[in-house]
């Protein structure tokens, strides 16, 4: 069940640009709008990071040292 | 709070050592997410770590986020690597530098201690850090 939670004030600017964009995506300026923000709130709210999760992919004891142990490895920028 | 995020914390995650790892969970598991950083320094992680697709696939993730256009700021990079030239000063790390001009509330979070307690903005900052344990 839905309900209006938030009507909100745009400046003509916003209000412009946003309805550009919801129109480019085919969308009305609601939708628009929730969509950005539901994707927004997930990437905010997310607390653990994904990569947490990768596989534990060998890392060089060279590759992991700082860049005055690779310019001197490789005799020049890094 | 916000953090930048340099390559050696980007790599930290997969380090031999048990204190970086440590170091870098801590702040992977509580965020907040994404983790600011340039696209120099996501290509510099994917290439020491032999890894291609780490940028893209981190990205994709929102674990980080690429939040330096390198048209915008290419001045000021410029005047960075001219700057710290005998520091011999890398891209990305002008890149870390030049956004903590732009987000100066945030940490950078570095392993990298000799060169970014040198490093400051073009504005004279120094920049706040989180280092890795040695």
């Amino acid at each position: 069940m839905s309900h209006t939670a938030y009507p909100i004030r745009l400046s003509p600017q916003d209000h412009s640009l946003f309805k550009r964009a919801a129109k480019a995506e085919k969308k009305s300026m609601a939708e628009w709008l929730r969509t950005a923000g539901r994707e927004r709130a997930n990437r905010v709210t997310k607390r653990r990071a994904a990569c947490l999760d990768y596989p534990d992919w060998p890392l060089s004891e060279g590759a992991e040292r700082d860049k005055h142990y690779l310019r001197k490895k490789f005799g020049g920028k890094v | 709070m916000t953090y930048i995020a340099d390559t050696g914390f980007i790599l930290a995650r997969w380090s031999k050592s048990a204190a970086r790892r440590r170091w870098s969970k801590h702040f992977l598991e509580k965020g907040p997410l994404p983790f600011i950083t340039a696209e120099a320094n996501l290509i510099e992680a994917g290439y020491r770590l032999n890894v291609a697709e780490l940028g893209p696939r981190l990205l994709r993730d929102g674990d980080y986020i690429s939040s330096l256009a390198l048209t915008e700021h290419a001045e000021d990079l410029i005047w960075l690597l001219r700057k710290y030239a005998d520091q011999e000063m890398d891209l990305a790390d002008a890149c870390i530098v030049q956004l903590f001009e732009i987000y100066p509330q945030a940490i950078v979070l570095t392993t990298d201690r000799n060169d970014f307690e040198v490093y400051r903005t073009r504005g004279g900052q120094k920049l706040r850090c989180d280092f890795a344990p040695a």
